[in-house]
């Protein structure tokens, strides 16, 4: 395998390939992708790769350091994860769309420049889109076009960004920006609108839940951490970010307790997984970047695996609402287990990797300081365990009996959900020996310590009393068949709704003008056609002679006028 | 022609989730309990970067307290932005 490889490339070979073959063979190719990928990635080189001279700017469509490449293997490994766990769909669109969404991310964490950046920023938003409109339903399709005019939305104000912040400084490169930087707000814009900036998330959670089983996967695993790569590298150490970070962590909680859609759930769990990284890049300690990029590591981890399980019921009953499900874990043993294991992760239970990254944040609120955003984090953990731990398996897999019997889902979704599950294990257990040894900065940490581990189990398990009890007591909020209004409402109701009213009270006026315009312009018409109309005064043919005279008549009052 | 009967299951029986939830609350007391080794030393030594981190009670304390805080905000959040299922399906809707 040539080390000197373009570490996107397969992807996109890969994607065309997935267009022309079939059964096997595609499944074949699409499962070894990543692999391939994954073992050219072990003996490439670092430093910029590639370059090339366009217009005078010198573009690295490969640089390769620590950084890239911990999540050039991340997304190696989520891709063939998400890849096993859709090779039962013989849905073209979706294997194409999907390997091309891979390569997009893939292409997107290795790029030097800003401008290869920009390139890969819009493949991830115009392939994943495919992944929301495969599901072929009516919502699906309007989700999919509010969802594509946010991503492309993203991708102009980047664009915006990074021609202010070139033309100012005449780097391209991509390193640090800063929000100093000429341009650095609009860029961190584009960024935090694809990582779920508040009052910018709404795309997440409006198109993600409506997207195929196995496109949330492969949603779930690439844009938002692209842009958590991107902030990482340009923006560490941004202070706004601590807030924004902290911000994030906090609100999709309590809208997590009363949704009823699982996936939708899942997704405002991902804004809350998204906060804390965001708050750790803007901490910008090494300790806090480490925590951040292996939190992104382990995200993709059991926010796959949950979002798979959910998958997994979706498919197998054809719908994920928790006010319609309960009692699954009667006919679904193993997918439960597994969901199982994706909340225990994400709660942060300690053997469960959640626990050795998130905890790295937070450790780094505290040394840096920050004692109320600690706080802040410490009661979005609870409700991590809230809303994804609990709720996520109980309501699905529990509860109240739905009467549903369904079967397992196909082995290959099994399988995939069983590969994730070990290494949220595997992570957790020995973080020595997996994750940290991929971390691209330079600080030690020790998640087990015996306090660190009681209080953590401490918390957990008060918080799990909690939920239980009022459960038991009837406290517990029911699960409605109701949707939740969010920032999408505002261009789903209130813009339609303004322009419907303006439309109603400038309607009158525009034909009350209208009608003037034409009345006057009637007259005008008329008075025209009165004059030069066949029959008309001026239309009328006249002598030669009459011609003659009236040149006399002119020169005459010329030569007057001209003598006076 | 009859369905066979599905076999009941230990989760069926409600005494035994009213068994399982009293072991759960027993093993909270347990835990709960740890915190008096760590201020005696016995066990671990616990250590705290902030006083109210080192007092006795408040990760629990927090557990708790945090996720009622939580569920009874959500409820109040529900009274403003809960609408009918087919809220954004309406004739004439935009989307």
């Amino acid at each position: 395998m040539p080390t000197d490889m373009p570490p996107f490339l397969p992807f996109l070979v890969a994607a065309l390939l997935a267009a022309v073959t079939r059964g096997r063979l595609r499944s074949a190719l699409m499962l070894a992708t990543p692999i391939a990928g994954a073992l050219a990635l072990t003996g490439i080189g670092s430093g910029e790769l590639l370059q090339i001279q366009v217009l005078g700017y010198t573009l690295t469509p490969v640089r390769v350091d620590e950084l890239s490449l911990m999540f050039g293997y991340l997304f190696h490994l989520g891709a063939f994860i998400a890849v096993l766990y859709a090779l039962h769909t013989d849905d073209t669109l979706q294997h194409v769309m999907a390997m091309a969404y891979a390569g997009g991310a893939v292409g997107a964490v290795f790029a030097g420049d800003l401008i290869t950046f920009f390139l890969f920023w819009e493949v991830l938003s115009l392939s994943s889109v495919f992944l929301i409109w495969a599901r072929r339903t009516p919502q699906a399709i309007a989700a999919g076009f509010r969802y594509l005019l946010l991503q492309i939305g993203s991708g102009v104000t980047l664009l915006a960004g990074l021609l202010v912040y070139v033309a100012a400084t005449g780097e391209v490169a991509m390193n640090h920006i800063g929000l100093e930087a000429p341009g650095g707000w609009l860029i961190i814009l584009a960024l935090g609108l694809k990582c779920g900036f508040p009052m910018l998330h709404m795309w997440l959670t409006d198109a993600y839940p409506e997207s195929t089983p196995t496109g949330a996967v492969f949603l779930c695993m690439f844009t938002t951490k692209c842009a958590i790569y991107a902030l990482t590298r340009s923006f560490a150490g941004a202070e706004p970010l601590i807030y924004i970070g902290a911000f994030m962590t906090f609100f999709p909680i309590f809208f997590a307790v009363i949704e009823n859609d699982l996936r939708r759930v899942l997704s405002y769990s991902m804004i809350n997984q998204l906060g804390f990284m965001v708050c750790g890049i803007g901490l910008g300690s090494a300790l806090a970047l480490n925590g951040t990029v292996s939190h992104a590591f382990n995200d993709v981890l059991f926010k796959g695996l949950l979002f798979m399980s959910m998958g997994a019921v979706l498919t197998m009953t054809g719908t994920t609402k928790a006010s319609e499900l309960g009692g699954l874990y009667k006919t679904m043993p193993q997918t439960t287990a597994l969901c199982i294991v994706g909340a225990a992760s994400i709660s942060a239970i300690p053997l469960f990797c959640g626990f050795v990254s998130k905890s790295m944040i937070m450790q780094a609120a505290l040394d840096q300081g920050h004692t109320i955003i600690w706080f802040f984090l410490l009661f979005a953990s609870v409700g991590v365990l809230e809303h994804a731990g609990i709720k996520i398996p109980f309501f699905a897999f529990f509860a109240h009996d739905s009467g549903r019997r369904p079967a397992e889902p196909p082995v290959n979704m099994r399988a995939a959900m069983a590969v994730a599950a070990a290494l949220c294990i595997v992570i957790g257990v020995f973080p020595e020996a997996t994750l940290y040894r991929l971390l691209p900065f330079d600080a030690s940490y020790h998640p087990y310590d015996m306090t660190h581990v009681v209080t953590q189990v401490q918390l957990l398990m008060f918080g799990a009393l909690a939920v239980f009890w009022m459960m038991r007591t009837g406290r517990y909020p029911t699960e409605e068949r109701a949707v939740n209004l969010d920032f999408d409402w505002i261009y789903r109701r209130l813009l339609p709704a303004a322009i419907r009213g303006g439309e109603r009270v400038l309607s009158p006026v525009w034909d009350g003008a209208r009608k003037g315009v034409v009345a006057q312009f009637s007259g005008l018409v008329a008075l025209l056609f009165r004059y030069h109309g066949p029959g008309g005064a001026l239309a009328r043919t006249w002598p030669t002679g009459s011609m003659a005279i009236w040149v006399a008549v002119l020169l005459a009052v010329f030569v007057v006028v001209y003598y006076l | 022609m009859e369905t066979p009967r599905e076999p009941k299951r230990y989760l069926d029986n409600p005494e035994n989730v009213t068994r399982l939830w009293r072991r759960f609350v027993m093993a909270c007391a347990v835990v709960a309990a740890l915190d008096l080794f760590g201020l005696l030393g016995i066990v671990y030594h616990r250590h705290a970067s902030l006083f109210v981190e080192g007092l006795p009670g408040f990760y629990w304390g927090w557990g708790f307290v945090g996720i009622v805080f939580l569920v009874f905000g959500a409820i109040q959040l529900r009274r403003f932005v809960m609408r009918p299922e087919n809220y954004y399906e309406r004739p004439g809707d935009a989307d």
